[in-house]
């Protein structure tokens, strides 16, 4: 490459890097600083009492806890259907492989909201069971806060195993029949030792979002259970302990980049020894036997990802006992339903979402793609890891982290409305560089060379031979990342005023409200915005080709 | 280590995959011992006819039986027959004695008992010693030895070899071929082998069952069903080139071939070895069955090498004789006198089936 192209690809890579420095490293910077120097000096003696009280262990305790059912329910309802996917041939199929990937894209308290309509008090299921004569309020559980997770992160499962398992060539499960292992055996001593490096990375990326998930556990877990991430935010904001808040943001992060270093190291070795697997696999018919197997998995399937959806659009018609169904709650979106201050109209809220998903999106997809285009064809596992660090690290200390560092000089924009756009921006930027890098390094070189023979040069050949593929990966990222924005809550809990809320806060103000018509009211604004993000995502999952990741 | 093979008698099976019939109306028998090579061009069910056999592929309609017993109850894993895959389908986390030693784990013997068989057999496919080696370094010929080794191991009654040396290179295959058909006729195992090559069915089998559009056209042995195609494509499918229209024939040829009256509609197969080539002008242009004509191309070909010789209407193969021969070059043809096979490829398949059926 010539010194001008170098030097073109270390200004693109600068321009994402600075972003990252003041809007990512500084707050977490700031976090660490408080934590371990909260008047100036050392204080690593406070940071160890903070460590040493019992209520701290009960968080870590139920943070693993909560996050290994999660992972452990995600994969009894992801792997079946993974394997239904990429085995079986049947009607709807690609429907439903296009549809799966709502859950995941789902915004936090949506998904929240829907649990809570289904487990409620007055939700279906405990009726159900009222009926029956058993009293089950399941709306601040474990069992909430672990179905919500296996809710969001099926997809993750379905998309990373089913990836790897319908290119696992079939001929290898027969050999293992002819040789006399049963149906059930074959899977357990072929299948399943060559699908262990994709379980083993879904299981990881399922255990990091429940770990560090917040909107689920604060909404369904109830007051009295709290993950680490809630429990930053309840120091930080209602205990008023910001040294608390720091040293757990601290310890989040250490265990967050301690696990993605291990399995990285972990998938590395096991991808060494797993040769090209044949691109081509043969769908079989259902029938026989498989009929109930394909059958049931699809049924436990609708269950699970269907039944809180279509119970959250049920519940936001649903006007109370006196009343009945009705649009009330529809038709109300527009004004103030109660004369506090901290409400504002419903659709007041849509606006500021959508307002601030369009400037994330600007600020998000451009820095994105510069950073994909000049990482370009270099691998290193510091590079996957230095993309995978984002998503792992917390939104709750991010914005926590924004707080304590634009609070004051040298940049004291804390209460600037555009820290909120900026902020979803440092979250989806990750996600934007993960769509469009493997698009970049798919380039085929040999049209690169063939262009700059013909007399291209380097600005043209990219504009030319990459800026086609590039665009349409990027119009696919700015979905995406549309998506995160309408849906973030942790970092927007911290940095919105409280009388701009976004969509996500408002529907949290209002589910924390007593009374069948805030009730209702918080499950229409989710649906109506289940519905917006749902959209955007189906759209642009239409663009994407069966490149893979998620 | 000689066993006893199994006898295998498929009975009219139907095999379909949704609406389209890949298997109609299939029977064949494989004797106790013997080798029967399935060959038909690819796509005519051939695969799926082991499938059905092993159990993988289920039947519409007809019957399995091994050593009389019906296999429509026993599941695949139960059935106790051996199949080798065309890519050999070997264990990627698995190493060569991992591979090999699988179905006899299955069976559940013990490490050490098993370690036996595994060299054992390593022996017999000439890969003794190869025990620990990854299956990813392995050569092409090696995998398919391992994956031979892998389905002997348990000593199956029968060996079901799907194109087993389809994925090697023409000089490979010859040579495993041979190798392979000295071996089941060591074993004493009974063989049903499905190939698009001549080479690898006729290296290995006692019986050839021709399988076009999934249903049977042709069955005899080797010899025989070389000899005498049923019909033209038949013997275009066997190799030979030499199928043309008995009309087309120049008149001294037509003398010394004992063609049927009036039947100058007909295709008739003029095998290769009944026709050389003489120099033109050799004295020998008026006897019987000597006929002039020009050379059109020669293939020196180290795999099928020959002569186009053009002599006037039709235009026939022949060996490459042992004087250079040029292209344009006018030479003298002579054909071997006698009966050839003729067919009349407007009849429907089914219509000439149901004739070759009469004795």
């Amino acid at each position: 490459m010539s010194r001008a192209g170098r030097g073109g690809r270390w200004l693109l890579g600068a321009l994402p890097l600075l972003f990252l420095a003041v809007f990512f490293a500084w707050p977490l910077v700031a976090v660490l600083d408080r934590g371990l120097r909260p008047d100036g000096a050392l204080d690593l003696a406070g940071a160890l009492e903070v460590l040493r009280r019992p209520s701290t262990a009960e968080v870590v305790r139920f943070t693993l806890w909560e996050a290994t059912l999660s992972t452990a329910l995600t994969l009894a309802v992801g792997l079946p259907l993974a394997q239904v996917l990429s085995r079986h041939r049947f009607r709807g199929r690609g429907l439903l492989q296009a549809v799966l990937v709502v859950p995941f894209v789902l915004p936090t308290v949506v998904v929240a909201a829907a649990w809570t309509a289904l487990l409620g008090a007055d939700g279906p299921l405990p009726s159900l069971a009222r009926a029956a004569g058993i009293e089950l309020d399941l709306r601040h559980s474990v069992a909430a806060v672990v179905l919500a997770h296996a809710f969001f992160n099926v997809a993750v499962v379905v998309r990373t195993v089913g990836l790897v398992w319908e290119r696992l060539d079939p001929s290898l499960v027969d050999a293992a029949r002819t040789l006399g292992a049963s149906r059930w055996r074959a899977a357990a001593i072929v299948e399943a030792p060559l699908l262990a490096p994709a379980i083993l990375a879904s299981a990881v990326i399922t255990f990091l979002f429940s770990a560090t998930s917040f909107a689920v556990v604060l909404i369904l877990g109830g007051p009295m259970r709290a993950t680490v991430e809630v429990e930053i935010w309840r120091s930080a904001t209602q205990l008023l302990d910001l040294q608390a808040a720091a040293v757990l943001s601290v310890v989040q992060l250490l265990a967050v980049v301690a696990l993605l270093v291990v399995t990285t190291a972990v998938e590395r070795r096991a991808a060494r020894s797993l040769p090209q697997l044949p691109v081509a696999q043969r769908l079989e018919a259902v029938r026989g036997a498989a009929r109930w197997w394909v059958g049931g998995v699809l049924v436990a399937t609708a269950l699970v990802l269907g039944a809180p959806l279509a119970v959250l659009v049920e519940r936001s018609l649903w006007l109370g006992d006196g009343v009945g169904y009705g649009f009330g709650a529809w038709q109300a979106l527009g004004g103030e339903l109660r004369d506090s201050v901290l409400f504002v109209p419903p659709l007041e809220a849509v606006a500021t979402s959508l307002r601030t998903a369009a400037a994330s999106v600007v600020l998000a997809v451009p820095l994105g793609v510069a950073a994909a285009v000049a990482l370009g064809r270099r691998r290193s596992p510091w590079q996957e890891i230095g993309l995978l660090l984002p998503l792992g690290a917390s939104a709750v200390t991010m914005g926590f982290g924004m707080l304590l560092a634009f609070g004051g000089p040298p940049l004291a924009i804390r209460g600037e409305p555009w820290l909120v756009p900026v902020a979803h921006a440092v979250v989806a930027l990750p996600f934007v560089v993960r769509v469009v890098l493997p698009v970049v390094r798919s380039v085929d070189p040999a049209m690169r060379e063939a262009a700059a023979v013909l007399g291209a040069t380097p600005t043209r050949v990219w504009l030319a031979v990459d800026a086609p593929v590039v665009g349409r990966a990027a119009a696919v990222a700015a979905g995406f990342a549309a998506a995160i924005s309408l849906g973030e809550f942790g970092a927007t809990t911290f940095l919105a005023r409280a009388s701009h809320p976004t969509v996500p806060l408002l529907i949290e103000r209002l589910l924390g409200q007593p009374g069948a018509a805030n009730r209702s009211q918080a499950m229409a604004l989710s649906v109506l915005l289940a519905v917006l993000v749902a959209s955007v995502v189906l759209v642009v999952d239409r663009w994407r080709s069966s490149e893979g990741g998620w | 280590m000689v066993s006893m093979g199994a006898a295998l008698s498929v009975r009219s099976i139907t095999v379909a995959l949704g609406s389209s019939t890949i298997l109609h109306d299939v029977s064949l028998e494989v004797g106790p011992g013997q080798a029967v090579a399935v060959v038909g061009p690819s796509g005519g069910g051939k695969s799926t006819l082991l499938r059905a056999v092993v159990g993988l592929a289920p039947l519409r309609s007809g019957a399995v039986l091994l050593d009389g017993v019906d296999q429509a109850a026993v599941p695949v894993h139960r059935r106790g027959m051996g199949l080798v895959a065309q890519d050999g389908a070997l264990f990627p986390h698995r190493d060569v004695s991992g591979n090999v030693g699988f179905g006899l784990r299955l069976m559940g013997w013990d490490r050490a008992r098993a370690a036996g068989r595994v060299a054992e057999v390593l022996e017999l496919v000439g890969l003794a010693g190869l025990q620990h080696r990854a299956v990813q370094q392995l050569s092409g010929g090696e995998r398919q030895r391992v994956a031979l080794a892998r389905a002997l191991a348990p000593s199956p009654r029968l060996l079901l070899l799907d194109e087993p040396l389809g994925a090697l290179d023409r000089d490979l295959r010859g040579r495993l071929a041979a190798e392979l058909g000295s071996l089941v006729r060591h074993l004493g195992i009974s063989v049903l082998l499905v190939t698009h090559d001549q080479e690898e069915a006729g290296a290995l089998a006692d019986e050839l069952i021709v399988l076009r559009s999934g249903a049977i056209v042709q069955h005899g042995p080797p010899p025989v069903v070389h000899g005498a195609p049923v019909d033209g494509w038949v013997a275009g499918f066997l190799g030979h080139r030499n199928v043309v229209r008995v009309g087309s024939l120049p008149q001294p040829l037509r003398e010394v071939l004992d063609l049927p009256p009036g039947g100058d509609d007909l295709e008739g197969l003029i095998a290769e070895d009944r026709l050389k080539v003489h120099p033109a002008g050799g004295g020998t242009a008026s006897a019987p069955g000597h006929v002039p004509g020009t050379v059109v191309a020669v293939h020196r070909r180290p795999a099928r090498p020959g002569v186009l010789i053009d002599v006037g209407g039709s235009v026939l193969w022949a060996p490459v004789p042992g004087w250079a021969v040029q292209v344009g070059g006018a030479v003298d043809l002579e054909v071997a006198p006698g009966t050839i096979p003729v067919f009349d490829d407007h009849l429907p398949v089914v219509a000439r089936r149901a004739e070759d059926d009469e004795p």
